[in-house]
């Protein structure tokens, strides 16, 4: 024998039970009554909502060959602990992360061959001028920040990053409402109608980037995107003349948690772009499922710089193939506070003027 | 001293009064602006409330009466209260402006009604905000307290000052309400454009979603449903700026408004 389904009311929750009167559910805790149609289908699309599940290949690793690290050497800072490699006619000895400027050059032990490089594009005096055309657009930085202000070091570093493909598949399950005025002459109505609706279906996603290195702030890093894949090369070490390169500390298993946060965003913003004509769209499941991950490692173009102004170490990042920049600009108060003053005095005019109008 | 008269005798005054064709710029029923038929109020609450009542009608050319009887004067407290109006001869000017209130001890009911101009102005719901500040006095059969508040609402309706209507704000409460509007809301706008400039200051930001790795053209949606559940209605009553108004046996149409207590 079949198991009895048993509907539960989506009011309140309590039981429902079928009424011969009308032919429908009826609940008796709250007085209302459902279609079993509608009801079956909302179960049936309850049901196919699942746990998230996220199933990623694992890494398969390429080592370097002999003839891949001839001409690398590696480095570490006996500062703040970074293990990095270079060109080993590399004359600039400052570390990219910490600004010391003793690092010390060490036999280059092997490290995960990069699937891919996008090689800078942006020389440091081009980076310097992207710097300058964006800190003039920040809209209370300090008249002095231009003189006083001095890059303490700057180095162009390829940043190793977890680039991460999937397939996602989701069911979502949503509340919604729709709402309607109308009155007589005696009365205004509302009358509410309540929905529950459900979106299923698949996206796929490439390249999403989840930064490798400690080292590198990962706001920072994630703040630069998105770089232009079709840039990217098979990895050689020529590329690195003149750069340093960050070998990864932060495995891929450490890493896909960012990456599967990020994709059932997208994947749920992406769903819920589908629902449209409703009002206080609320989500009840949602259950997501990764397929045909793939991961692969790669070395991402960035430009570090530590400016000082005013005694203090401000840290900016500049994409090294786009010239993006991002960071965090000194706040002039002076100059926050007048456009305060500013923007009050004209609201106050205005307001004070519709002010007159609206209490006669 | 406080004057006895009943209504009866007033309706005979007025009769014989507007036959002896006498001209008055007020009518019969100015010079009984209150009448106790039930003894309710003593002598010196009588004259206290008639003196206010002489007072607002001289400052605002606007009628002010109230009438408490023992027995009903008709069928209905509403037709009571038009025919004493009107056969009283209450009402200033030719649109006889004024408004009565009626109360009958017996049957426990009471009336206002209005008449001319002044019809507009004590509409529903000012009537409304007189009710709700007079008539508890009345269940709790303290009629002094009930006309002396009827007097300051009267006041305070014809001043425009009234509470009920939120358009309407007087005197110096205006000046302070605008500034207080326009200094929040003021510094609601300011905060919120200054917030936002100073976001632009800090450009590190770090990502929520992969909107920029999704692959083109790859979302494809399998399934999909909008299933209705069920319906509800709210609704509200429509507050009622209009006067409804009624025509009395007179001729002469009324406003008013009345219940028991």
């Amino acid at each position: 024998m079949d198991n009895i389904q048993n509907f539960k009311c989506p009011c309140c929750d309590a039981g429902l039970e079928f009424s011969p009167l009308n032919g429908k559910l009826h609940c008796s805790s709250c007085g209302n009554d459902f279609e079993v149609v509608a009801m079956q289908q909302m179960t049936d699309a309850e049901n196919s909502v699942g746990e998230s599940k996220f199933d990623w290949e694992n890494y398969v690793k390429r080592e370097f060959n002999t003839e891949d690290v001839n001409g690398i050497s590696g480095y570490t800072c006996p500062s703040c602990g970074a293990e990095i490699m270079g060109d080993e006619t590399l004359g600039a000895t400052i570390c990219p992360y910490c600004g010391n400027a003793n690092i010390i050059k060490s036999q280059f032990e092997g490290s995960l061959k990069p699937d891919f490089i996008i090689p800078f594009k942006f020389n440091k005096e081009m980076a310097i001028e992207e710097f300058e055309k964006t800190y003039k657009k920040a809209p209370f930085l300090p008249d002095e920040f231009k003189d006083k202000s001095k890059i303490a070091e700057m180095s162009g570093v390829y940043v190793p990053f977890w680039m991460f493909d999937c397939d996602c598949n989701a069911n979502v399950t949503y509340r919604a409402q729709r709402i309607s005025n109308w009155s007589d002459s005696n009365y205004y109505y509302t009358k509410t109608d309540f929905y529950h609706i459900y979106r299923s279906g698949g996206l796929s996603f490439a390249n999403i980037p989840v930064d490798g290195s400690l080292k590198a702030d990962n706001t920072y890093m994630e703040a630069l995107e998105p770089f232009d894949y079709n840039d990217a090369s098979n990895f050689n070490t020529a590329y690195l003349s003149g750069y340093l390169a960050d070998k990864y500390d932060v495995s891929a298993e450490e890493s896909v948690d960012r990456a599967n946060e990020r994709v059932k965003t997208s994947t749920l913003n992406a769903f819920r772009d589908t629902v449209g004509g409703y009002i206080n769209v609320v989500p009840i499941s949602t259950g997501v499922n990764f397929s045909g991950g793939k991961i692969r490692y790669a070395l991402l173009p960035v430009w570090m710089l530590n400016v000082k102004y005013l005694d203090k170490i401000y840290k900016f990042a500049i994409n090294g193939q786009t010239g993006k920049v991002v960071g965090e600009y000194p706040v002039c108060k002076k100059k926050r506070n007048k456009f305060f003053m500013k923007v009050f005095g004209i609201s106050l005019l205005i307001t004070a003027v519709i002010g007159l109008f609206l209490f006669k | 001293m406080k004057k006895i008269i009943s209504v009866s005798m007033l309706f005979i005054l007025a009769f014989c009064l507007n036959f002896s064709f006498s001209v008055s710029a007020n009518g019969v029923g100015a010079q009984f602006p209150i009448i106790d038929e039930g003894n309710v109020l003593s002598d010196e609450e009588f004259s206290e409330i008639e003196a206010r009542f002489v007072e607002i009608r001289e400052q605002y050319v606007c009628d002010i009466a109230a009438v408490i009887v023992n027995e009903p004067y008709a069928d209905t407290a509403q037709q009571a209260a038009d025919n004493i109006y009107d056969y009283g001869d209450y009402g200033v000017g030719e649109n006889y402006d004024g408004i009565l209130f009626y109360i009958c001890l017996d049957t426990r009911e009471y009336h206002f009604t209005t008449c001319g101009d002044v019809a507009q102005i004590f509409n529903d719901n000012a009537l409304i905000y007189i009710e709700d500040n007079v008539i508890k006095f009345l269940k709790e059969d303290d009629f002094y307290k009930a006309l002396k508040n009827y007097a300051d609402i009267i006041e305070e309706v014809l001043t425009g000052s009234y509470a009920y209507n939120s358009v309407a704000v007087a005197g110096g409460n205006r000046i302070l309400l605008i500034i207080g509007f326009a200094v929040l809301i003021s510094l609601i706008i300011a905060f919120i454009a200054t917030f936002i400039q100073v976001s632009k200051m800090k450009t590190a930001l770090e990502q929520d979603n992969a909107s920029d790795y999704m692959k083109k053209g790859s979302f494809n949606l399998t399934g999909q449903g909008d299933i209705f559940l069920y319906s509800h209605i709210d609704r509200r009553e429509k507050p009622k700026n209009k006067s409804s108004t009624h025509i009395s046996s007179s001729g002469r149409s009324h406003g008013g408004r009345g219940g028991s207590f």
